[in-house]
């Protein structure tokens, strides 16, 4: 009961009432197309990053200059263009978002999957576990472990998709077993059953696949999240370093200069808002549900 | 004390406008009991509701309800609610109609509360009216503790709470074993003589509760006759199919299935299933009056009143 | 019986929290003696430093008998010493909880007001303008980075046009911007659960007994729908402190408010371990004890729930 409600954390992916995979896929179009449509620009926008210039080139004459015709977005304290550096942050945080996501995926999904299939106390155990990671606060946990390896080592990209990913794939991983666990008992898998089929050839074969409509919806509102998250680490200069530019990072370093030049921080976090809101809207017109 | 002219409620729906009550007339007398017969998706409970306005907002309803006088569609909101459970009282069906967080005989006083009256009054009457029905011990539990018979009586007590003038039930029956389908007869027949319209695809039970039978088909009805007459002798093809379908009379079953109501047939809707159909039923036949029944089929064309 | 299991199960997956929360001590190679050494001097240490460090840190022992050590003690709330600040590690933690407990409770009463305010009004007008508002609003409010919004809202109300103060704390001129962005993100959850609670209970057969009851619609609203709605509402709510957690880390650090958020980070740079630990520990307690509690009222507030389940 609560523990349902504990996964959903207000938004109900209909994994488990009417799904079926692709074959019954309704979806709001709208929302999709909207949603769709705004990460498709930003996409693009990534991509043509490199004729906006280079991000890193620093030229002290023209630091904190305000928006203008050269310099679309203005520049930083170090001179540097803010629109190449924007889109350059752009490629990276969705670059290592749907990393981490995709890392996510196969690992929750495998972990989900086993422990719905085989039950007993294998799920027991696993349940404890994704319990145990539920209890932390993930960006505490996040914020924590990127801390301790940065005492050694600084902080470094894969840290922070170790950290993240570590955290992250509780929510495929509980998608997917509950998925499991109703799809086990339906007809094709007692068919399957009955022909003589191993049961990872069932696991695979049958019952991952029928999975994808719900896994897609989750994948997608969880990329948003983990822009965020990304964002959100590099903010409190615990993420992704310079001299790689990354939104929250570069929105950071804009913080003390919110006087002179406020458009340091405004359009990294607008970007941010704009990516998390386009997967947000995509993910929410791809869930029956809305 | 209940008329109705032409009564159309259509839904809008995916795959186009479902007219789920096409074009129903009827009257119900003062102190009689009307009862409604068909299969599941025949439109009874729409019409029952449409009577009331309880439908959701994707549906439209035409036509004329005329009740002491007044046509409850042209009422506002407001107006209609002081009709609801004052004057008509409708009884859902059984299933999920309980609030099941408040307690039974808190639910059932909500409508006295509504009009108003002092607190001790309403509990007294409450209990009155459970112990009436045989459920007085049932006032302080919730309404899962209660079996299907006794929360179809609750439901009553509800409804009748505020002695209102004409009862709506819709499928009083559904779910409950021969045993309950007793009580619920019983706690029909003690209602007296209040004007009573049910709705139900339970056959028996209409046996031992109707003044008179209409029988409803894809939303059209297509016989009204006595209830007598109707369980000796019925008129229309659906109708002695439905008899026949009984297991006390032979359980034949009708052939064939009910059409979709985005697909139905030209002319009679029966045509299909029917095995006494003709050319003629290519043509929709008229509501027709024989012996006092009223039939919706062209074998009694021919026939005088 | 369900309570006991319940229990059972919090302690277990205490435990797991606890084995987290101590094993980031240890999970990078190096020697823990030698790093704080290093730090709290700014050299290279000696030898001798680093084992007589060990043994006082006991870092000799097997790392179960540390283990066991350090859960015994964080249990009576007693997590050692800060490595950078000339403190225990509890009474620093309980100094910043005051400071981040009022924001937490300022903006926790607003926003709960008003996400069911909206909610409310945006399920029974559903399809109408408000609701449209209200999703629009929500959609906003879980895409738009919080401390984004504090420093626009920093730069609209301090910079421009100098009404309230960016930073510090006490007092309730420095409380209004943190409250406000802290509130958005935080209200566009809650309302968007609220509205799909009462939603749903709306689309219940109930309803429509009610409604035949002849009740008005607010009574039908408030009194059926939106009270059978308050049990998942109630228990989602009292389940949002991780959601708590994660914005008050934002909104401290960018607000500069001297709270537990801002600990965390300062701690986290500072490479001020013990705290880390005590901090991750103590979300962990919170969250599991929160929950537990919550699932066990439960079965006391649903009368449909039986006790031994």
């Amino acid at each position: 009961m609560v523990s349902e409600l504990r996964q959903g954390q207000g938004r109900r992916v209909s994994g488990f009432g009417g799904f079926s995979g692709f074959s019954r896929f309704s979806a709001n179009h709208k929302m999709v197309f909207t949603g769709g449509g705004i990460i498709l620009c930003i996409l693009i926008l990534s991509c043509l990053a490199p004729i906006a210039g280079d991000p890193c080139s620093v030229n002290m004459d023209e630091r904190l200059s305000p928006p203008s015709f050269k310099h679309p977005f203005g520049t930083d304290q170090l001179g540097r263009d803010m629109l190449s550096r924007v889109l350059h942050g752009g490629r990276v945080s969705l670059i290592v978002a749907i990393t981490i996501s995709l890392l996510s995926m196969v690992v929750g999904c495998f972990v989900g999957a086993v422990s719905g299939y085989f039950g007993g106390v294998v799920d027991d155990v696993i349940g404890r576990i994704v319990d145990v990671f539920m209890s932390i606060p993930e960006i505490v946990l996040n914020i924590a472990m990127v801390g301790v390896f940065c005492a050694v080592y600084g902080v470094s990209t894969f840290i922070v998709i170790f950290a993240v990913v570590f955290t992250n794939w509780v929510g495929y991983a509980r998608l997917m077993r509950g998925m499991v666990l109703s799809l086990k008992e339906r007809e094709f898998v007692l068919c399957a059953k009955a022909i003589g089929a191993g049961e990872w050839y069932i696991l695979f074969r049958h019952i991952i696949p029928n999975a994808a409509g719900p896994l897609i919806v989750l994948a997608t509102l969880n990329i948003g999240n983990v822009i965020m998250t990304i964002a959100s680490l590099g903010f409190l200069g615990l993420g992704i370093q310079p001299p790689i530019p990354e939104w929250g990072q570069i929105l950071n370093s804009g913080k003390n200069y919110i006087t002179t030049a406020p458009w340091i921080s405004f359009f990294p976090g607008l970007f941010i808002a704009l990516s998390v809101l386009g997967f947000n809207i995509l993910g929410e017109g791809l869930n029956a549900e809305s | 004390m209940l008329k109705v002219e032409n009564l159309v409620v259509r839904f809008k729906s995916r795959v186009g406008v479902v007219r789920a009550v096409d074009g129903v007339n009827f009257d119900v007398v003062s102190g009689e009991r009307f009862v409604f017969v068909g299969e599941s998706g025949s439109g009874k409970t729409v019409l029952a509701m449409a009577l009331v306005r309880l439908l959701p907002n994707n549906a439209t309803v035409t036509g004329r309800v005329i009740f002491d006088g007044v046509d409850l569609l042209k009422l506002s909101e407001k107006e209609m609610r002081k009709v609801r459970n004052c004057k008509i009282a409708y009884i859902p069906q059984n299933q999920a109609s309980l609030n099941p967080l408040m307690k039974v005989g808190y639910q059932c006083a909500e409508p006295l509360v509504e009009q108003g009256l002092e607190r001790g009054r309403i509990m007294r009457k409450v209990s009155e009216l459970l112990e009436f029905f045989g459920i007085g011990h049932r006032f302080k539990d919730y309404p899962h503790k209660l079996s299907g018979g006794m929360r179809q009586r609750a439901l009553l007590v509800m409804g009748l709470s505020r002695e209102p003038e004409m009862i709506i039930a819709d499928e009083p029956t559904k779910g409950l074993d021969a045993v309950k389908r007793e009580q619920v007869v019983e706690a029909f027949q003690k209602l007296g003589r209040r004007t009573l319209m049910v709705i139900t695809h339970d056959l028996p039970f209409a046996e031992k509760v109707a003044d008179r039978i209409a029988v409803m088909y894809c939303g059209k009805i297509v016989e009204i006759s006595p209830a007598r007459e109707f369980f000796d002798c019925p008129l229309h093809p659906y109708s002695k199919g439905l008899l026949e379908s009984l297991p006390e009379r032979g359980m034949n079953p009708i052939k064939g299935f009910q059409p979709s109501l985005v697909n139905l047939p030209e002319g009679c809707r029966f045509r299909e299933r029917c095995d006494l159909s003709t050319a003629r039923c290519a043509e929709e036949p008229p509501l027709l009056e024989v012996d006092g029944s009223l039939v919706r089929c062209w074998l009694y064309a021919d026939e005088m009143c | 019986m369900y309570v006991v299991r319940r229990a059972v199960q919090a302690v277990i997956t205490l435990l797991g929290v606890s084995l987290i929360s101590f094993s980031l001590l240890y999970i990078f190679p190096g020697d823990p003696a030698e790093f704080i050494l290093s730090i709290r001097y700014g050299y290279e240490p000696s030898a001798e430093d680093v084992a007589r460090l060990r043994e006082e840190l006991g870092l000799n022992r097997p790392l179960v008998t540390q283990y066991l050590d350090w859960l015994s003690r964080a249990l009576r709330g007693d997590f050692g010493m800060s490595w950078t600040e000339p403190k225990a590690v509890m009474p620093l933690i309980l100094e910043r909880a005051q400071a981040s407990a009022e924001l937490f409770l300022a903006t926790f009463l607003i926003s709960i007001f008003f996400a069911f305010v909206l909610g409310i009004l945006s399920s029974i007008y559903r399809d109408r303008w408000i609701d449209h508002l209200t999703r629009m609003f929500s959609m906003l409010g879980i895409s738009i980075p919080s401390f984004w919004l504090g420093l626009v809202l920093i730069w609209i109300f301090s910079v421009n046009f100098h009404l309230l103060p960016a930073f510090g704390c006490c007092g309730i001129k420095h409380l209004v911007l943190p409250v406000l962005t802290w509130s958005f993100s935080f209200m566009a959850i809650k309302t968007r659960f609220i509205r799909a609670s009462v939603i749903e209970e709306l689309s219940k057969e109930y309803i429509v007994t009610a409604r035949s009851k002849g009740l008005a619609e607010s009574a039908v609203v408030l009194r059926h729908a939106l009270r059978n709605a308050l049990i998942p509402i109630v228990t989602y709510l009292s389940m949002s402190v991780s959601h708590l957690i994660v914005g008050s880390i934002m909104v401290e650090v960018v607000f500069s408010w001297e709270g537990l958020g801002t600990l965390l980070v300062k701690s986290v740079f500072e490479r001020d371990f013990p705290v880390v630990q005590a901090l991750v520990f103590l979300s962990g307690v919170v969250m599991i004890s929160v929950n537990l509690v919550v699932d066990l009222l439960y079965t006391v507030i649903d009368p449909r729930v039986k006790y031994g389940e």
